[in-house]
């Protein structure tokens, strides 16, 4: 297909602290070339310091975040706890998905009570269904 | 007139009978459970020798006073609220209450509450029968806490494993759909550290799994010093920390007779949580000691570490955690282990905490 027939999304953040997983994601979204630019951050206080900071450059804000839940200093509940606070201030889409390796109902009930959580992934992370997490996001 | 006599004596003996039945089931009732009745206000105008018994305030006490006199503020306004709602509306209302006896102790009811009615079935006085349930109850919360701990162990343990697991499933997908060798090299290095990560996690779940099973564990007697020589070997302090400074003073008790692989669990969870959470402003100082008191031998194991702050991470210090990735050291099981062993024998261990200060364990060998 050729790209300019193509959309493809602008800024992906990958919020995690395994660097195994960080390799994984990132070599699949290399192949997949949906992505323009994909910013890795090991914690939640790293993507949202990052984020506050470009807050008002609208191409720099991402169009899709991946997040973990478990991660030090920040975690993930903290992460979008201080993104809701940022929103109204954010003029664009985004798409968060959580992406955990906990299948604790009270983990997928918390998230699913947030409005800006598009979808709770439970880890793997398959190639397959990330390709179907960026057409969807592709979508909004 | 004599018939007449005879039909009052006839009705005399009938109640009479009426009224030592109505005495003897008072009696029964009376010496099985806790009576009390109000008027319609909740004003206590009667109660039993059992409910002062298990409210301990004596009948003076209690009578005139409102029933709120042993709310234990356990329930929720709803629940006393449908409770008068029903009762008000003649209905008899049944559930199990917590109350508060007089030194502050808590009691656990099963009440049945019926009102009296008048001859417009309008209630005038309420009576309460309850019944002690309180060894029960607290049974039954014990269970409930167990299995929400067992539950949560579920998901922890299930979140841990995945975590490598997953990279895993992952890595070797991508080595298979790759047909590049360098490209199949280098993903086959990234199977290295989950590899080892899900080695060690499930190493430690076993661990932590065995104590349950160790009640019968063998206690031998062992010498403090040589178990922290031997924890320091283990750990190769001397070589990768050498600048850590460990003193011990195990003069008052210098053995213990005890499992031997749970004091070493001790020293070594220990010590390697004093080096993991060390100042770095700081040269870490370690400071071991053993003594008696309360009948039991004790440990204090101190560190002038990074400190925790108790407010925040306290409950949580000896719980299963999920784990974090780049802290290779923490697989979130090896306080859990070392609580869950010496409780296993009959002990127990706190900790006192200043942030910034350092970190005191305090070890309890011997509940008794």
């Amino acid at each position: 297909m050729p790209t300019d027939l193509m959309k493809t999304i602008d800024t992906l953040y990958l919020i995690d602290d395994d660097d195994t997983y960080q390799f994984i994601v990132q070599k699949t979204l290399n192949s997949l070339n949906l992505i323009n630019s994909i910013k890795i951050f090991s914690n939640g206080k790293a993507a949202i310091d990052f984020l506050e900071a470009t807050l008002d450059d609208i191409a720099k804000i991402p169009d899709v975040i991946l997040l973990d839940l478990t991660m030090p200093i920040m975690d993930g509940w903290q992460f979008l706890e201080h993104y809701l606070r940022f929103r109204p201030r954010i003029g664009k889409k985004v798409v968060i998905y959580v992406v955990s390796s906990s299948i604790d109902p009270r983990d997928m009930q918390r998230a699913k009570s947030i409005s800006e959580v598009t979808d709770y992934v439970v880890k793997p992370l398959s190639k397959s269904k990330l390709i179907s997490m960026l057409h969807e996001s592709l979508k909004s | 007139m004599l018939s007449e006599d005879s039909g009052k004596v006839q009705v005399f003996k009938y109640l009479e009978g009426i009224f030592t039945e109505l005495e003897q089931q008072k009696i029964a009732l009376d010496k099985s459970a806790i009576v009390a009745f109000t008027d319609i206000k909740g004003n206590i105008t009667y109660v039993n020798d059992k409910f002062c018994e298990i409210s301990q305030y004596s009948r003076e006490e209690l009578l005139g006073q409102n029933h709120r006199i042993i709310n234990s503020g356990y329930h929720e306004p709803k629940f006393f609220r449908n409770l008068w709602k029903t009762i008000a509306r003649g209905n008899i209302w049944s559930d199990d209450i917590r109350n508060r006896a007089k030194d502050g102790s808590y009691y656990w009811v099963a009440t049945t509450i019926v009102p009296y009615l008048d001859a417009s079935g309008k209630p005038y006085q309420y009576v309460s029968i309850r019944f002690d349930i309180t060894k029960q109850k607290n049974q039954e919360l014990e269970l409930m806490r167990r299995n929400k701990q067992l539950e949560d162990f579920c998901f922890i343990v299930s979140h841990n494993l995945r975590a490598p697991l997953s990279n895993l499933l992952l890595l070797t997908s991508m080595i298979q759909e790759s047909d590049d060798s360098e490209d199949q090299k280098e993903l086959i290095e990234r199977l290295v550290k989950p590899v080892h990560l899900l080695n060690d996690t499930f190493n430690e779940l076993v661990e932590s799994l065995q104590i349950r099973q160790d009640t019968e564990i063998e206690k031998v007697n062992l010498n403090f010093k040589d178990c922290l020589e031997n924890t320091m070997e283990a750990l190769n302090v001397e070589v990768l920390y050498p600048d850590i400074e460990v003193h011990h003073d195990f003069d008052e008790v210098s053995n213990l007779r005890y499992p031997k692989k749970y004091l070493d669990s001790i020293f070594q969870n220990l010590l390697s949580n004093a080096i993991k959470y060390q100042s770095p402003k700081r040269k870490l100082r370690i400071r071991v000691k053993s003594y008696q008191k309360d009948g039991s031998a004790w440990l204090e194991f101190a560190d002038n570490g990074l400190g925790i702050n108790m407010d925040v991470h306290g409950p949580k210090l000896f719980g299963l955690r999920k784990t974090f990735h780049d802290n290779p050291d923490a697989k979130g099981f090896g306080l859990f282990i070392t609580k869950s062993q010496i409780e296993a024998v009959g002990g127990m261990i706190y900790a006192e905490s200043t942030q910034g200060r350092g970190t005191t364990f305090f070890i309890k060998f011997n509940a008794n």
